[in-house]
């Protein structure tokens, strides 16, 4: 047993008893204070943090015992020694029962004390061990929760492919990601799967949606902040660069960042160095970074929301993930996963796909990608009967038409001026969409006469 | 023979700590005050052997000082608060005589306090004659020198070997085996310990010996 680092209190108020215990001790190799009353011995335990302490029973201003309850009470972690005269056995027996290690006679044989100073120490090491290993096996058995309940990326289709080349040859290394795609195509799946494949897997993986908090807020939760920084700061708290050392700390929708706080993390990413807020200390930054974004990168770089500075030290690789619609051989894998993610969270038996409701996911243009896929099939497992997926378990924007689904709703041109046919083609598409496909009602939403919506659902080759 | 006993009593301790516990759990078991008060009976009979057995183990056992610098004030005055403390009622037939000035001793001033206190128990405890018992501390010629003074009822002994003759007074409880500790402890100081009948007075006087700590009373 190692005997550096450890210090040990001891409280007597016998002089001689007191100076040998203390010559003895450092002489092998402990750290030692001393208080010769239980006043001075409760300042020492709150400002040394010792973790082992001798308490004589007889001190001048308190009751031994009531001294070990108050040590085992406030500091549960520290192991006690008793110190006690030939005639006071019974205590030294009452005090085992209140939690000390053990008692030795006055005067002690100096072995047999630094034997039961050294059998404490490793006691009190493998209760913290064991409070570790705990810890750990909590630690654990959440991330494999979590591991068991996320979703695992799929790569069938070719880009996809492509993307999981790329994960292979880049994970291994530090180097920073840019992610890049569309709402819900999986982005944090993607950082996700280079973090497990990384060097780093056996760490945490730290997300900090940039949308999702106030701009004021993301500070403080990135770099951290000590009590008092600001108003409401009531405790330290060490942020996200923190929660991620050693480990990956994933930004999603890093165009959201405030730009002077993109200058400030374009920092951290340089010198590796960060502050938390009100503090002087600096701290070393190890993590990997993984950003994302759902804005083409043109765009966020040309209306200034990703700064180009920051831009190009996150963006030693890109992976731009396709949209769903572009990717439809994933589907079918995806639809498998997650029927068995969604039926093994419900405790039901996989529920079969009946063909035609299969066809209609295959052909649903998923505007909101690889999460509304995820959402429609939790809907339809909920709602299965008799071990089977029908059209009529689907979420209603599937059993619309192709012709009213979301995509053609929203498909005019992207930051462009629209026609009036378009405006007019649109306006239709949606009054059909909101009356379930009914001519009659939509026309009367329209404010025309049925026979002129005929007219114009043939113009613009709308077919329900 | 020494490991032997050592050994033996070590042994009998741990039986008699577990014996201790076992009754510590019966007394806590038992309803009945009789019972109770036969349980406490036997724990205080278990408590003093265990308690005799650690004494005679350490007084068989090495001596090892773990050896500090004192002053020697320090010292006599946390050996006369113990006395005071141990012996209450003894203790106000002792007249104190201690002129040490700064002077520094390099001792381990716990097992010193054993040996002085082992002094003190055995003039109460031996043919007490009357009058006072002095207690006489001084520097002489480079030596902390420790004089105790105790009138002597009676004294048959010789002591020409004091200390040196373990188990030489035997009695109820008392193992002659306390004396032979003082001289070990004295000795593992590099110090003397002498005792002389004075048969004009009726007193024995132990004299003590311990060579100063040169250079932390220079310091001083």
């Amino acid at each position: 047993m190692k005997t550096e680092n450890h210090r040990v209190l001891i409280i007597d108020d016998e002089r001689p008893v007191l100076m040998t215990l203390e010559a003895l001790l450092k002489r092998h190799g402990y750290e030692v204070d001393t208080a010769p009353t239980a006043t001075q011995g409760v300042k020492m335990l709150k400002s040394r943090s010792p973790t082992l302490v001798l308490l004589d029973l007889r001190l001048p201003d308190a009751d031994g015992l009531e001294m070990l309850e108050r040590i085992k009470s406030e500091l549960p972690d520290v192991q006690v020694i008793i110190l006690t005269a030939h005639d006071s056995l019974h205590n030294a027996i009452e005090s085992i029962k209140r939690g000390a290690f053990h008692f030795i006679s006055k005067p002690y044989a100096p072995e047999e004390l630094l034997s039961l100073v050294e059998k404490a120490l490793e006691k009190q090491f493998l209760l913290r061990k064991a409070e570790e290993l705990r810890e750990k096996t909590e630690q654990l058995e959440k991330r494999l929760e979590i591991a068991e309940a996320r979703p695992a990326p799929i790569f069938n289709s070719k880009p996809m492919q492509e993307i999981e080349e790329l994960i292979s040859a880049m994970a291994p290394s530090d180097a920073n990601v840019l992610i890049v795609g569309e709402s819900g195509v999986g982005k944090e799946v993607i950082a996700n799967a280079i973090h497990a494949r990384s060097r780093r897997a056996g760490q945490a993986v730290v997300k900090l949606n940039c949308a999702a908090l106030p701009q004021t807020m993301i500070e403080g939760e990135l770099f951290g902040y000590v009590k008092g920084a600001f108003t409401g700061a009531m405790h330290d708290f060490p942020g996200m660069i923190a929660a991620a050392n050693g480990g990956t700390l994933f930004l999603d929708e890093i165009s959201d960042m405030p730009a002077d706080l993109q200058t400030r993390f374009l920092r951290v990413l340089q010198e590796r160095e960060y502050r938390p807020l009100g503090s002087t200390q600096t701290m070393k930054a190890d993590f990997r970074a993984i950003a994302s974004t759902n804005r083409p990168v043109p765009q966020a770089l040309a209306e200034n929301r990703l700064r180009s500075d920051l831009y190009y030290r996150l963006n030693t690789f890109q992976i731009e993930v396709p949209p769903l619609r572009k990717r439809k051989e994933d589907i079918p894998p995806l639809i498998a996963q997650f029927v068995r993610q969604f039926s093994q969270q419900l405790g039901k038996s996989e529920p079969d796909i009946a063909s035609d409701a299969f066809q209609k996911l295959l052909d649903y243009s998923w505007p909101g990608n690889v999460r509304e896929l995820q959402n429609a099939i939790e809907y339809a497992v909920v709602l299965a009967r008799q071990g089977m997926i029908g059209v009529k378990e689907l979420p209603a924007e599937m059993q619309l038409p192709p012709a009213l689904q979301q995509t053609e709703l929203g498909a005019g041109p992207r930051g462009g001026v629209q026609t009036l046919d378009d405006v007019e083609r649109n306006a239709i598409l949606q009054a059909l969409a909101e009356c379930r496909g009914n001519k009659k009602k939509a026309a009367e939403l329209l404010g025309i006469q049925r026979p002129t919506l005929y007219n114009k659902m043939k113009r613009y080759a709308i077919e329900l | 023979m020494i490991s032997f006993i050592r050994q033996l009593s070590h042994d009998l301790r741990n039986d008699l700590n577990a014996i201790e516990l076992q009754s510590a759990y019966l007394d806590e078991l038992g309803k009945n005050e009789e019972f109770k008060t036969e349980i406490k009976g036997l724990r205080e009979m278990v408590s003093r052997l265990a308690s005799t057995l650690q004494r005679l183990s350490r007084a068989v056992g090495e001596v090892t000082p773990t050896l500090i610098s004192y002053r020697a004030t320090d010292f006599m005055e946390d050996m006369r608060t113990k006395i005071e403390r141990d012996f209450p009622k003894e203790s106000e037939e002792i007249t104190w005589d201690i002129q040490l000035g700064h002077t520094m001793l390099n001792v381990d001033p716990q097992l010193l306090q054993e040996a002085f206190t082992e002094f003190f128990a055995n003039a109460f405890r031996h043919d007490r004659g009357k009058g006072p018992i002095l207690a006489r501390a001084r520097v002489d010629n480079n030596d902390f020198l420790f004089t105790l003074q105790e009138p002597k009822a009676q004294f048959a002994l010789s002591t020409k070997n004091w200390g040196r003759e373990p188990l030489r007074k035997i009695s109820l409880r008392h193992y002659g085996l306390g004396l032979n500790r003082v001289r070990t402890i004295i000795e593992a100081h590099g110090g003397k310990l002498l005792a002389q009948h004075d048969p004009d007075v009726s007193a024995l006087i132990t004299t003590l010996t311990l060579p100063v700590s040169r250079e932390a009373s220079e310091e001083a």
